[in-house]
């Protein structure tokens, strides 16, 4: 329970929703153009609304929202270590790393370190084939820093609550 | 630290890459031999060569793309309607991206399925490849030949990526597939008989783009397809 109450205590103050809020938003803009939900192509904007995208999208920017908010009030309350802080940036870099079908974000970056064209075709198809898995792991690892970060928070605050 | 340390190393990266990204679209590399740059390439197809690549004594079209990429789906439709103007497909088949709009629903692209199809030309010989079905299960294999191309012209590995004649490339749709979204694929046949939609329209300007770059390596024959008004426009911008 130590996560709800973390939460209740993180999103008591406004100000941790709007930090939340922006968070998703921003990892959702990301997730929609690196997952070509949302694309620019010659003549307009494409709209692809595929339910085996915008679910999981969805979920692991609300995920990652809430794990930002908590962050940062960990850190303005000092009861986060670096390490529990970096597990949630993570998580979320696997997530952007799942939802690159056709897009050039992942591409690009494996491009730089010597991926042959061919082979991203092929690492493309296969992050496609795999997306569900990997929104799980990520879904799972946003979890477990929530977790990680809730305990921290609550190792001070939940004490004096109560 | 050593966790920050590698943090702002990883948005380093992503930051590289985008920017990279951002300057290499289309990823073409072209040979040193003068080839178009962004003003001058026609239909978004850039010159990546002087001379035609030959498949048996054939100038070559190679397709690469996947089952499940809506963008490779609506590229099909132009290539269809090009190539048919040089020879025939037999075999060709419906199909879809994810979510099939025969089915009902509105995400998916209606397209052909050429996995089981031939193609004829006394012009041209026609090479595509499918990398992965509508659920990203590998599909088929990628020759020597046309990882070559994709080596060399598409380092980004985006698909639809289309080489005509071995000459000119281009990565990623011609128009934009939502004019194509929550259309079967017999509603998208008959717009394209009639010509008088959007869609046939795009289509159509697609197809006389990649035509015109085709006649460009087969001394503008046939002179059926050569010779037609919007094609010819296309070859007037080439010389």
């Amino acid at each position: 329970m130590k996560i709800l109450d973390a939460l209740s205590i993180v999103f008591r103050k406004p100000k941790y929703v709007v930090v939340g809020l922006v968070s998703m938003l921003v990892l959702a803009v990301i997730y929609a153009f690196a997952g070509q939900v949302v694309s620019f192509v010659p003549g307009g904007v494409f709209y692809d609304f595929d339910a085996v995208k915008v679910v999981p999208l969805s979920i692991a920017s609300l995920l990652f929202g809430i794990v930002v908010a908590l962050q940062v009030y960990a850190f303005k309350h000092s009861s986060l270590t670096l390490n529990q802080g970096a597990s949630g940036f993570y998580s979320s870099f696997i997530g952007l790393t799942t939802t690159s079908c056709c897009a050039s974000l992942l591409p690009a970056l494996l491009s730089l370190v010597g991926f042959s064209g061919s082979n991203l075709i092929l690492l493309n198809a296969f992050f496609r084939r795999y997306v569900v898995l990997f929104t799980l792991i990520t879904g799972g690892l946003l979890l477990l820093s929530m977790h990680f970060i809730s305990k921290s928070i609550c190792a001070k605050t939940c004490g004096i609550r109560k | 630290m050593k966790q920050m340390i590698a943090i702002l190393g990883i948005l380093a990266i992503i930051l590289s890459a985008c920017t990279s990204a951002q300057q290499s679209k289309p990823v073409v590399q072209a040979d040193q031999s003068g080839f178009l740059n962004a003003a001058q390439s026609i239909g978004g197809f850039y010159k990546i060569r002087n001379d035609p690549v030959l498949q048996n004594d054939k100038p070559v079209v190679v397709f690469v793309g996947a089952e499940f990429c809506p963008f490779c789906a609506t590229q099909r439709w132009s290539v269809v309607d090009a190539l048919n103007r040089f020879g025939t497909f037999s075999g060709l088949d419906k199909a879809s991206s994810s979510g099939n709009p025969d089915e009902g629903s509105h995400s998916g692209i209606a397209t052909y399925d050429w996995t089981k199809a031939s193609y004829t030309s006394d012009y041209i010989s026609f090479d595509s490849k499918e990398i992965a079905d509508r659920d990203g299960t590998p599909l088929q294999e990628l020759t020597a030949f046309e990882k070559q191309f994709v080596d060399r012209y598409n380092a980004a590995g985006s698909i639809p990526f289309l080489v005509v004649s071995g000459k000119y490339a281009r990565t990623g749709p011609a128009f934009d597939p939502s004019n194509l979204q929550g259309k079967s694929f017999d509603e998208i046949t008959a717009e394209l008989s009639e010509g008088k939609t959007a869609v046939a329209q795009h289509v159509k300007q697609d197809a006389d783009v990649i035509a015109a770059l085709i006649c460009s390596t087969t001394n503008n024959q046939p002179e059926k397809a050569c010779n037609e008004p919007a094609v010819k426009a296309h070859r007037d911008q080439l010389s």
